[in-house]
């Protein structure tokens, strides 16, 4: 049985369906996340298991029993807040004290606690400051040993990172897994950043106007995307829109409008003549010099094209090259030559190209 | 001209900085020269005939008597410390000014948090309400408490009945202490609203989900958050309700009888009908330094602390 399970849930305010009849369900020491861009309705459901909002119909479940009825204080489910929400007027150790204390906590046995869930955040020192002679980053940490600290069930993390600086945020990113790993305690975090969702989860959920339209492990959903949105959400992807020509055995000729046809795998159960996206990511195409070819791509597609645009990234460059009937490709090249600052200039004639296992066709 | 303008430049920050504190001033120079002619110096007039000698009309007698010697002394002191009656208006008027400031942090907390709580369309409606007894005449509305606390008023008439019933003797109300501080809760009440009201509109409504979220109830979500946030607004209230009503005379004189008597009536009765300034002055001081040992005290037991568990 699933450590919590969310069934039929469903929050109205108004005329807007924040969470429209979700269901999943969350196994014991998983790191799930809840992706999605803002107005998703995430946050509604991660205050709905916290119990600071309560579903219109459904039921969440932890360990089988549901949790509606149970006021927020009463549940083992502890929030990390966006905000941090660290009491001014508490020192850090009052801070990490306070759940303890709640809990109807011996004295004796809140200091070793105290003492000890510092040391795991690498607070040692800091148990007599207060939140406003911290960094951004402590924090971050005071507040996640906050939560911990009483071993709740269930941690929910409300975009605890959204407030760091990238540098910050990426060392926090390993800190939180490791964390995770360590004490085991299942986490549930909400973010609108996709690349914090695939760094971070054993498993996600894509969700969108309140509903998950996608729920797999990241590699999946990076690479498999379910629909357009998903594919169009994580990371950046080509999307063409058009129609399948043909299909010869697992290989199937797919039409595309200003590109031409595209020669790509056969999804299993898809009709000839039905419409569809082709999802194609920037970092599977190639680009070569007008007159050679693409190298290793086999008997993939070819198409000839001018370099319209660059994005210079340091590491990568991002090519916009319009191929010859109109249609937009974006390849990434990483800019590993010696020497090379980047392989193309805007107006160069270039051939891009790609292999036929490296598009993915989605309905609609 | 590159060289002189380089040379000019620490000279313009010079002026700059001149212009500034110039500017600052002119700004802040007249109040602090009013304050200085009509604060500090009557203050210090008022210390210097604390140790004169009254005139034989009222006012002072001359500073220097036939003799020629500077008529200085103790004695207006001796006389407040020797008569133990002043002693016991001071306390009593400690007492009605503790009492009402206690009594309006009471009534004032769930209304400041009702309306830092409403919606903004409502919130200007319910501040418009609290300021809005200022709106008409200070004596008159101390005036109308006579009538709500008189023996003929509905009130009184009332209450007697229900204490009838248990055979309890009938109770006077107006001309009382307890009219006095009706009267001072009355009067300071908006005092204590409006300081609390600006605090805990500040407050960040995440703090009580986070306090709610770990594990407390609605009574420890008050006294261990919003209570010790408030503490700020606690205490300004508290000075602003405290130390006016410790000084007020016009509410027990309208409303306390001949035993609601507070030290601003004394005093005003010292300068005014008795016509002895000296002493007068001795219980001004006397006033001043207890509302200053009041506010000390208060700012001691409020100081911050670092404590390793909140």
């Amino acid at each position: 049985m699933a450590l919590l399970e969310i069934r039929n849930v469903s929050r109205r305010f108004g005329d807007f369906t924040a969470v429209d009849n979700v269901s999943l369900s969350v196994e014991a020491g998983e790191f799930f996340t809840l992706l999605g861009p803002s107005g998703c309705g995430k946050t509604t459901l991660l205050r709905m298991i916290a119990g600071f909002d309560l579903p219109d119909s459904g039921q969440i479940l932890l360990d089988g029993v549901d949790l509606v009825g149970t006021s927020p204080e009463k549940r083992p489910v502890h929030t990390v807040f966006q905000s941090y929400a660290l009491f001014p007027h508490m020192t850090v150790a009052g801070n990490i004290a306070f759940p303890l204390k709640m809990a109807g906590t011996p004295a004796e046995e809140i200091k070793a606690k105290v003492v000890e869930a510092l040391n795991d955040v690498r607070l040692g020192e800091f148990g007599t400051r207060y939140p406003h002679e911290l960094s951004g980053g402590q924090r971050q940490r005071v507040a996640i040993a906050r939560a911990l600290v009483t071993h709740p069930k269930v941690l929910l993390l409300d975009e605890p990172l959204s407030a760091l600086d990238a540098k910050l945020r990426a060392q926090m990113q390993i800190e939180l897994i490791n964390m995770q790993k360590e004490v085991g305690i299942t986490f549930i975090y909400v973010t609108h950043d996709q690349g914090e969702a695939l760094a971070l989860s054993h498993r996600i959920a894509v969700m969108s106007r309140g509903k998950v339209e996608q729920l797999d492990v990241p590699h999946r959903i990076y690479s498999f995307p379910k629909n357009r949105f998903v594919a169009d959400f994580i990371g950046t992807c080509n999307l063409y829109d058009g129609k399948i020509a043909g299909v010869e055995g697992n290989v199937m000729r797919f039409d595309v409008q200003g590109l031409g046809g595209v020669t790509m795998a056969h999804p299993e159960g898809v009709q000839e003549g039905s419409a569809g996206t082709l999802a194609l990511r920037p970092e599977k195409i190639r680009i070569a010099a007008d007159g050679t070819d693409c190298a290793d791509i086999g008997e993939g597609n070819r198409y000839k094209g001018v370099v319209k645009e660059l994005l210079y990234l340091g590491d990568v460059t991002v090519y916009q090259v319009e191929a010859e009937g109109g249609a937009q490709v974006k390849a990434l090249l990483a800019n590993s030559g010696a020497g090379r600052i980047r392989f193309f200039e805007v107006g160069d004639a270039v051939t891009v190209g790609w292999p036929v296992d490296a598009g993915h066709f989605v309905h609609g | 001209m590159a060289d002189a303008a380089l040379h000019d430049a620490p000279r313009n920050v010079a002026n700059k900085a001149a212009n500034k504190s110039l500017a600052r001033w002119l700004i802040s120079g007249p109040p602090l020269l009013y304050l200085i002619v009509f604060f500090v110096l009557p203050c210090l007039i008022m210390v210097l005939a604390s140790f004169r000698s009254p005139g034989d009309y009222g006012g002072l007698a001359p500073l220097h008597d036939a003799d020629g010697k500077l008529d200085l002394s103790w004695d207006n002191y001796s006389r407040f410390f020797e008569d133990f009656i002043y002693a016991r208006v001071f306390l009593k008027s400690l007492l009605y000014a503790l009492t009402t400031t206690v009594v309006c942090l009471v009534m004032a907390y769930p209304l400041a948090t009702l309306i830092a709580h409403s919606s903004k369309k409502y919130r200007d409606l319910l501040l418009l309400l609290v300021i809005l007894p200022f709106w008409s005449n200070f004596l008159i509305r101390v005036y109308a408490w006579m009538i709500i606390l008189g023996p003929q008023s509905a009130l009184s008439r009332g209450l007697n009945s229900v204490l009838g019933l248990f055979g309890i003797e009938p109770v006077t109300l107006l001309f009382s202490g307890f009219a006095v501080i009706v009267g001072l809760v009355y009067v300071h009440l908006p005092f204590m609203v409006l300081p609390l009201y600006a605090n805990l509109e500040k407050h960040d409504p995440a703090l009580l989900d986070a306090a709610q979220d770990l594990g407390a109830n609605a009574w420890q979500r008050f006294w261990r958050v919003t209570f010790p946030l408030s503490l700020p607004g606690v205490f300004a209230g508290a000075a602003l309700v405290f130390i006016p009503a410790l000084g007020i005379f016009a509410v027990s004189d309208i409303l306390g009888g001949t035993g609601g008597i507070m030290i601003g009536n004394v005093i005003k009765q010292q300068l005014l009908e008795t016509r002895d300034w000296p002493f007068g002055s001795v219980l001004s001081i006397g006033l001043t330094a207890a509302a200053l040992l009041v506010a000390g005290l208060a700012a001691w037991v409020a100081r911050p602390r670092r404590e390793t568990h909140a």
